[in-house]
């Protein structure tokens, strides 16, 4: 400590002053501990959240401009259905989940004064999360995948996750047990829900049987994997995006604005509210699909629902600067904060609305759902993450913020970025929605050739781009500004020792005498002593919560496992054969599911433009579901027998040979690329195990596959195709997307015939 | 696990699904009302204050307690 320090005036000090170690004048009964927080684990998780953030920026860039120009996807394993995932888990459990672990680590120490429970415990969970990632981005762009939206990692990746987790999961409920601080901030609440609910999820999603080091097949099939997976997908947004969030922006923002949150009351009302309710709101991602009727109604019911405490959050958090606007105005880490509130409240509104089902047969499967989750992670999540980081940076690395007003032009670059971002895809969004489903004034469809939908986007890709790609020259001013800071660091830094007393075992009110227990049971659960029982309980309360997530969940999920009617079996619906289960894997490998989707949905111009609607009962053997939630193409669900096998083969050579302006990645690597027919078997068994009548072919799918592969390479040199395919990747491919869909149209043939 | 399929599809458990919202809608009205029932203000208090002053105390004391609801720290503004 160097000498006396002037006294703060609320306005930013000239020079970093370190704060003093402070002491609390001991409480009778009470015994004084001395211990400091560890920040080098916060510098650590920082430092990863810039470095993933660019990373995974960068990759949506990329991605973003192989949807305006093809030819960027130029080698296999930089293809578009296989970058899309990358970007996606690289900024949600990459960037963001290492904001989330950045605000944690430090406001936690802070909020429960103690050092975390185990420095080790720490460590392992920083560099297990990192390895997980590497791995993520290593097995990604290899065709690795479960091809289930954000829970695209394998098995083994999976289970390094549950185990980093649960490390983490330890290393904070024992913080919380050490801890010297009575109450439970409600910052603290929210990360107990993230992390808690996170794991359940995590865990349920990714219940599949392993077929291969790095493949597997989901335990559950169509209608529920969809369910599952949806279940999964809404409420890692809601836990892994929004409620750590919340906890950060409920300690981050008094700090900054140096004024306490508007309403405490209002903060409690708006955790229980939002935990309640977001567990049921998933099936809105399923509207109009095979899904049963109540389920989406109840998700929609829910998720309409939602937008009331999401926005007395965001009132909050806005309220909590009355009479700081004037902060707002020189302090660009308030600036970063209001317009991440700002993005919150509209993102929260934009998601109900969504959700209402006939907004959502216009929005679904278009770019307006793109629009709204960049909403959400360019504006919340990231405008947080900048804000808390500039705080941050002159506190952990004790020195001063090295360019201010660099801070400020990040900010309005951003801001600019996000903005032109925005508005072009909510626009090419509305735009291919209503083309779509536009007939001419003779009833039929104004834009049959789906191609034409998608050509009128591209200014707006290109707009886009030019948006994503200002947020990211912010993202560098960013990372210059934490380098800087980080240079200007001390030689070692300073660790304040801490001192406060320890828990007493007996509770004292403030005002220092015990109060009497309130008599009656009535009384006792008005005066919320069992929530203070359970604060003191941080196990306990834990359970319950664990508990709660997990009967709403499994009421919810059940009946659609368990009742028999909610999924209606169609008797012509036979397994996929070996063949076509090689293809489908080829399928899924590409990322076909990242731009195709397989579900049409009962509306007229979706009949006329695919064929007839589908049914729950056609996916009883779908291990996992591939009904997408994009079309950048168009749907597939009945694309068997459409066109001819020679075809898909050219067209998967050069999708431009076939429809001029596709912007299809070329696959010519298919047509070359050999079929492994010996590790079929091992997939036909693990169907098998999950259930799937595959009858025969449990002992001789090699066989059965080369059969086909040989009469299908036999039908596509009849149509003048090249010849030898019978064992190469293509052929497996063409099978299975000259099966879909035929099923339903065979029972129907059936159906008219006599 | 067909036959378990069976036996738990025969239960009737749809119901339950309304049981446990009902159940859930009763302990959110619960957390609702004991949030609002008087006599927490002092604790409300302490934890609203508790990220801008943990560097200074930690068990409520009388001062921080007597600070009316709205009384700023920093009065500069």
């Amino acid at each position: 400590m160097t000498g006396p320090k002037p006294t703060t005036t609320g306005r930013e000090p000239a020079r970093y002053e370190p704060p003093a170690p402070r002491t609390v004048a001991p409480t009778p009964n009470a015994l004084l501990d001395s211990f400091s927080y560890d920040d080098d684990i916060v510098r650590k998780f920082l430092i990863a959240t810039f470095v993933w953030g660019l990373v995974g920026m960068l990759v949506g860039l990329v991605v973003a401009v192989q949807l305006a120009s093809p030819a960027m996807n130029v080698a296999p394993w930089l293809t578009f259905g296989r970058l899309r995932p990358l970007h996606t888990n690289a900024v949600i459990f990459a960037f963001a989940g290492n904001a989330f672990f950045t605000g944690a680590y430090y406001s936690t120490q802070r909020l429960l004064k103690a050092r975390m429970f185990s420095d080790g415990l720490s460590r392992f969970h920083f560099w297990g999360w990192q390895a997980i990632i590497v791995s993520a981005a290593i097995t990604l762009p290899l065709g690795f995948t479960q091809a289930k939206e954000y829970a695209e990692l394998e098995w083994p990746i999976d289970i390094a996750i549950a185990v980093v987790w649960v490390a983490f999961a330890v290393n904070f409920f024992g913080t919380i047990a050490r801890r010297r601080e009575r109450h439970l901030y409600v910052a603290i609440w929210f990360y107990i829900a993230s992390i808690v609910t996170v794991a359940i999820l995590h865990i349920f999603n990714n219940l599949s049987i392993p077929a291969g080091a790095f493949k597997s097949y989901s335990i559950y099939a169509g209608v529920q994997d969809a369910f599952m997976q949806w279940w999964y997908g809404h409420n890692a947004v809601a836990f892994f995006l929004t409620t750590p969030f919340l906890g950060m922006m409920y300690y981050f923002l008094p700090k900054a604005a140096e004024r306490p949150v508007f309403s405490y009351k209002l903060s409690i009302l708006h955790f229980w509210t939002i935990v309640f309710m977001y567990i049921w709101a998933g099936p809105h991602h399923l509207h109009y699909t095979a899904l049963p009727e109540w389920a989406s109604t109840l998700g929609m019911l829910f998720s309409v629902m939602l937008w009331m405490p999401s926005w007395g959050g965001m009132v909050n958090g806005l309220l909590t600067l009355r009479g700081a606007w004037h902060k707002v105005v020189e302090e660009p880490v308030l600036k970063f904060f209001v317009v991440a509130i700002t993005a919150y409240g509209m993102a929260t509104f934009e998601g109900p609305m969504l959700s209402i089902k006939s907004v959502n047969a216009l929005a679904h499967y278009t770019d307006w759902i793109i629009a709204h989750v960049h909403t959400g992670a360019l504006g919340w999540n990231g405008f947080l993450t900048f804000g808390m980081v500039y705080w941050l940076l002159p506190r952990l690395f004790q020195a001063p913020l090295y360019s201010k007003k660099l801070a400020e032009v990040h900010f309005w670059i951003a801001t600019f970025g996000i903005l032109l971002y925005v508005v072009a895809i909510y626009s090419a969004g509305v735009t291919q929605g209503l083309m779509w489903r536009a007939f001419d004034e003779t009833g039929r469809l104004a834009y049959p050739d789906f191609v034409e939908t998608v050509m009128k986007l591209m200014p707006m890709y290109w707009m886009r781009a030019a948006g994503g790609t200002l947020y990211i020259v912010g993202m560098l001013l960013f990372g210059y500004n934490i380098l800087m800071t980080w240079r200007g660091r001390p030689a070692s830094y300073e660790v304040p020792l801490i001192q406060a007393p320890r828990l007493t075992k007996e509770y004292i009110e403030g005002n220092g005498h015990v109060t009497p227990a309130p008599t009656g049971a009535w009384a006792r659960f008005i005066a919320m002593d069992w929530h203070r029982a359970w604060e003191r309980l941080p196990v306990t309360f834990t359970v319950m919560t664990a508990v709660a997530v997990i009967v709403a969940s499994l009421f919810e999920v059940l009946p659609t496992f368990l009742i028999r009617s909610n999924v209606p079996t169609i008797a012509s619906v036979k397994p996929y054969t070996p063949l076509e289960l090689a293809g489908r894997d080829v399928y899924i490998a590409e990322g076909c599911f990242n731009c195709h989707s397989q579900m049409i949905r009962p509306f007229r111009h979706e009949t006329e433009r695919y064929g007839e609607y589908s049914k729950p009962g056609e996916f009883v053997y779908d291990h996992p579901f591939l009904w997408g939630s994009r079309r950048i193409g168009p749907d597939l669900a009945r694309e068997g027998g459409k066109y001819p096998n020679l075809w898909h083969v050219r067209h998967m050579e050069d999708p431009r040979a076939i429809t001029q302006k596709s912007v299809m990645p070329a696959y010519p690597r298919l047509l070359t690329d050999r079929l492994d027919f010996a590790g079929i078997q091992r997939h036909v068994d693990v169907m098998a195990m999950l259930g799937v009548p595959y009858g025969d072919a449990v002992n001789r799918a090699p066989e059965m596959a080369r059969a086909q592969a040989d009469s299908l390479a036999k039908a596509v040199e009849g149509e003048g195709g090249p010849k030898g395919l019978q064992d190469k990747q293509i052929i497996a491919l063409v099978a299975y997307l000259q099966r879909l869909g035929r099923d339903v149209k065979a029972a129907q043939v059936a159906r008219t015939t006599p | 696990m067909k036959s378990l399929t069976d036996v738990v599809s025969g239960a009737g458990l749809s119901v339950y699904a309304e049981i446990a919202l009902v159940i859930f809608l009763i302990a959110f009205v619960g957390i609702v009302i004991s949030l609002f029932a008087p006599g927490k203000r002092r604790t409300y208090e302490h934890l609203r204050r508790l990220p801008i002053d943990e560097d200074t105390n930690t068990e409520p004391s009388i001062e921080t307690s007597a600070i009316p609801r709205f009384a700023r720290k920093d009065t500069h503004a």
